[in-house]
């Protein structure tokens, strides 16, 4: 299995120890295996799901992630290997001998709908009426298994609140199905370290620190865990109505600025290759909706590096020539979510950190003083919105 | 102290504190596997798992760090005889650990026991500290020039599921205690990702005597597949409960009448997670190659109702799960709603089914042994006692 460096989570979830060999191509560094009566060869340690995927076949997950060490807890993975009483997810059996494998056989098949139901059972609320429709894994596996007259039953009752807290991270546990994705990022990718599985058995859930609100614990607001969560249990914070009643509000001002990445990422939203920049359209789609002026954030970048590069400057003068005693090397501050990490984790390293604000708050406090002149408008008429790449920035 | 009331032909057949120890240092690893290949001994915490090839993937493991972890979590309802082990006969267990240490290569060894009986901690404490003094534990044991090993104590806090030996490296790790990916197993990977081999109470008892009396000498007991005796917790409606040794291979009815047990309508064979065997079938035979047992036999009589037996299963696995994995996370509560609707008659046969199916499922898919074995009562209580329980085997007349 691969290394992804996760010196935080407990074995249960590392990265399995094999010994094997560096090179696949010495003896004993692949092994054969036959998957679904077709025989090939992997590099010893290969996942069962990496070498389906290397071979074309199919097969379903939930819980596994790309970017995050094994958890092998939903169970949808499961496969056939000769030989062995239980069924064996995939996900998480590193192949170290030749074994035989069966991906779609009718217990495989049974086993996975009724996992499938059995978590559509607890999932609380219909489709339609969520956000995630149709870009939801456990919608879409559901449609793929055909699981859809909860055998089991099916609640409409939620079991949890809302925690709403957060200015980025909304969780809404109703909607969870115990994946762990969402903790594997937090402590494994982000160190972080903000959820985790409580209680047990029936009661199992993700909570925080003494189930405080997401706002109170050292969540750095980065977001990684919606990227990462398959169902609705995880969303940025949803501004638009505000936005939209600022918008029909004739005595506001409504101005937005729209930084360089999310202006590409759009263009997936629209089926287009993903690093196409929509920067136009976007401009008249916003003009469209009603914004009263489009800013660009690329200026207020130039502003930031003059500033930071000024402060370099002054720093390494003082360091180098006055000999003073200053905090070096300089550290970026454009991250709400890098500086909220320092100043829980690494508080002495705050004076490493730049004076200088971020583009977006730059063109935050630019729109509220100079063009407010310019345009004649009072600034407490301003409603000032960002479009950013992530959730930190509403920090 | 070595007057002992019980007996027995193996494990409650007379021995002396250490007398293995002695005779184990005299011998090479490879005799000690050996003979346990011979006496063809299976683990005794319920998988029954050949110990010998246990012990030998650990010992030929490359890692200079290994571990001797012996499971005293004893946590499957209906089994109390690890306690009696580790209460009348620590010597049988102990030795047995060092043997194991000895021969694996192992300088640790940890007893983690049950939460339950922290109260037993003190004196097990002192137990091991005589054999210290002895010399039968710390450097050069027994006067063998660098064999060196000791045994610590950990105490477990309650949870059925770190019986299941991942969960139990998990749960001595300090981490949450749920059940690891497998494989590699813990031969391989286990206490701090190194070699060990998890090894129920029993198990190192037994490993003790065929040390001494020889692994031929322990085929002699029981069958060809179940070989050796095992220790029953016999518990339920009989007139003498209690820890029994026994060959392996005696029928049930021969059990019920060595207990005396009257009236007797069905015996749980395994604990919560075993079989349920009817009237019907009390011929059959105890042991691996039909009904294997980590020891657990509950006895019920005709009085009961077997729905409130299944009822009170059930509840146990909803509540130990562990909760990570899918099946049984959900699917215990399944089965316990099911055996609700039996009990108040709002079932209907097509569900009970899908139920039975669901079941199937769980036994295969779901992540450790908890999982695939809570299903067990369910699927046989409903095949064996449709009777009884279709016909208002709840307080419902239907
Ligand atoms: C849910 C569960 C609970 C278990 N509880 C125990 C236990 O209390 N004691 C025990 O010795 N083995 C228990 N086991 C079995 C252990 O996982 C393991 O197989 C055993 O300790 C190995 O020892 P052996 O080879 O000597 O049998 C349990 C297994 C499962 C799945
Ligand atoms: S937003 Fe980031 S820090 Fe907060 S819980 Fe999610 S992954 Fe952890
Ligand atoms: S919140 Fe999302 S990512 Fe986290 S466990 Fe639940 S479903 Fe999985
Ligand atoms: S089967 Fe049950 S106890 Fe075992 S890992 Fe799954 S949820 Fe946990
Ligand atoms: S994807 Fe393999 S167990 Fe979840």
């Amino acid at each position: 299995m691969q290394n992804k460096g996760n010196h935080r989570a407990p074995i249960s979830q590392k990265p399995l120890v094999i010994e094997k060999p560096k090179d696949p191509s010495f003896i004993g560094g692949s092994v054969s295996v036959e998957i679904n009566e077709k025989k090939v060869s992997v590099p010893l340690g290969t996942t069962i799901l990496d070498a389906c995927k290397q071979n074309g076949i199919t097969v379903p997950t939930l819980c596994h992630h790309e970017d995050l060490c094994v958890a092998g807890v939903c169970r949808v993975c499961v496969v056939e290997v000769e030989g062995m009483r239980t069924l064996q997810a995939s996900c998480a059996f590193p192949i170290t001998a030749p074994i035989k494998i069966k991906t779609s056989t009718p217990m495989v098949r049974k086993a996975r709908r009724h996992i499938i139901d059995l978590m559509l059972s607890e999932h609380c609320g219909e489709c339609y009426s969520c956000f995630r429709n149709g870009k939801c894994e456990l919608q879409n596996l559901a449609k793929e298994y055909g699981v859809d007259n909860y055998t089991f039953g099916h609640t409409n009752q939620p079991k949890y609140e809302i925690d709403n807290s957060s200015y980025s991270v909304v969780r809404d546990q109703n909607k969870c199905v115990l994946c762990k994705r969402c903790v594997r990022t937090c402590i494994d990718l982000q160190e972080v370290g903000v959820l985790e599985a409580v209680e047990r058995g029936h009661n199992t859930r993700i909570s925080t620190f003494l189930d405080k609100p997401l706002l109170d614990v050292i969540c750095i607001n980065c977001g990684q865990c919606i990227n990462r969560c398959p169902t609705a249990a995880l969303r940025a914070n949803d501004p638009s109505d505000e936005i939209w009643a600022a918008i029909d509000d004739p005595k506001k001002h409504v101005v937005i600025q729209t930084a360089p990445s999310p202006r590409a990422a759009i263009c997936e939203e629209f089926g287009l290759e993903a690093g196409h920049s929509l920067t136009k359209e976007l401009n008249t789609a916003l003009r469209r909706i009603g914004f009263d002026r489009v800013f660009d954030t690329n200026t207020t970048a130039d502003l930031t590096i003059f500033e930071e590069g000024t402060e370099l400057i002054i720093r390494l003068y003082k360091a180098l020539v006055k000999k003073e005693n200053v905090a070096l090397p300089q550290f970026t501050s454009c991250s709400p979510g890098w500086v909220k990490f320092l100043e829980h984790y690494y508080p002495d390293y705050v004076d490493n950190l730049s004076s200088a604000k971020s583009p977006q708050q730059m063109f935050g406090a630019l729109i509220k003083t100079f063009y407010a002149e310019k345009a004649g408008v009072n600034p407490e008429d301003i409603v000032s919105v960002a479009v950013m790449p992530c959730s930190a920035k509403k920090f | 102290m070595e007057n002992k009331k019980r007996k027995g032909a193996v494990i409650f057949s007379p021995y002396k504190k250490g007398e293995a120890i002695k005779k184990v240092v005299e011998l090479k690893r490879e005799d000690v596997l050996f003979e346990l290949r011979e006496s063809k001994l299976k683990g005794r915490g319920c998988a029954g798992f050949p110990t010998a090839t246990k012990w030998t993937l650990v010992a030929a493991a490359s890692s200079q760090e290994k571990y001797i972890v012996c499971n005293a979590d004893e946590g499957e309802p209906g089994t109390f005889k690890d306690r009696v082990l580790l209460l009348e006969y620590p010597e049988l267990v102990f030795d047995g650990m060092v043997i194991a240490g000895y021969t694996i290569g192992a300088k640790t060894g940890i007893l983690y026991l049950r939460g339950e009986y922290e109260y037993m901690l003190k004196s097990l404490e002192d137990y091991l500290e005589s054999m210290r003094k002895e010399k039968l534990l710390g450097k050069n044991i027994a006067g063998k020039e660098g064999f060196d090993f000791d045994i610590i104590i950990r105490l477990g806090s309650g949870a059925y599921v770190c019986g299941e030996e991942t969960a139990l490296i998990e749960s001595l790790e300090g981490n949450r205690g749920e059940a690891r990916n497998r494989p590699p197993y813990p031969v391989n990977t286990g206490f701090m990702g190194k070699p060990t081999t998890v090894n129920n109470v029993e198990t190192f008892a037994a490993v003790s005597h065929i040390v001494v009396k020889g692994g031929t000498w322990y085929r002699k007991h029981g069958t060809d597949k179940s070989t050796g005796s095992k220790l029953f917790s016999v518990s339920g409606d009989c007139e003498r409960p209690g820890v029994y040794e026994l060959p392996w291979g005696i029928k049930v009815s021969e059990l019920l009448e060595i207990v005396g047990a009257k009236d007797t309508k069905a015996v749980q064979v395994g604990g919560a997670s075993g079989i349920c065997i009817p009237k019907s079938q009390f011929d059959r035979i105890l042991g691996y190659e039909d009904a294997a047992t980590g020891g657990s036999i509950m006895i019920f009589n005709e009085s009961r109702n077997m729905l409130h037996i299944l009822k009170n299963f059930m509840e146990f696995f909803v509540e130990e799960s562990c909760g990570q994995c899918t099946p049984c996370r959900i699917g215990n509560v399944k089965l316990l709603e099911g055996v609700e609707m039996l009990e108040n008659g709002t079932y209907t046969f097509g569900y009970m089914n899908q139920l039975k199916e669901l079941g199937k499922s769980m036994q295969i898919a779901s992540k450790c042994g908890l999982g695939q074995s809570s299903p067990n009562a369910f699927i046989s209580i409903l095949e064996n006692f449709k009777e009884e329980i279709f016909n208002g085997g709840g307080n419902h007349a239907k």
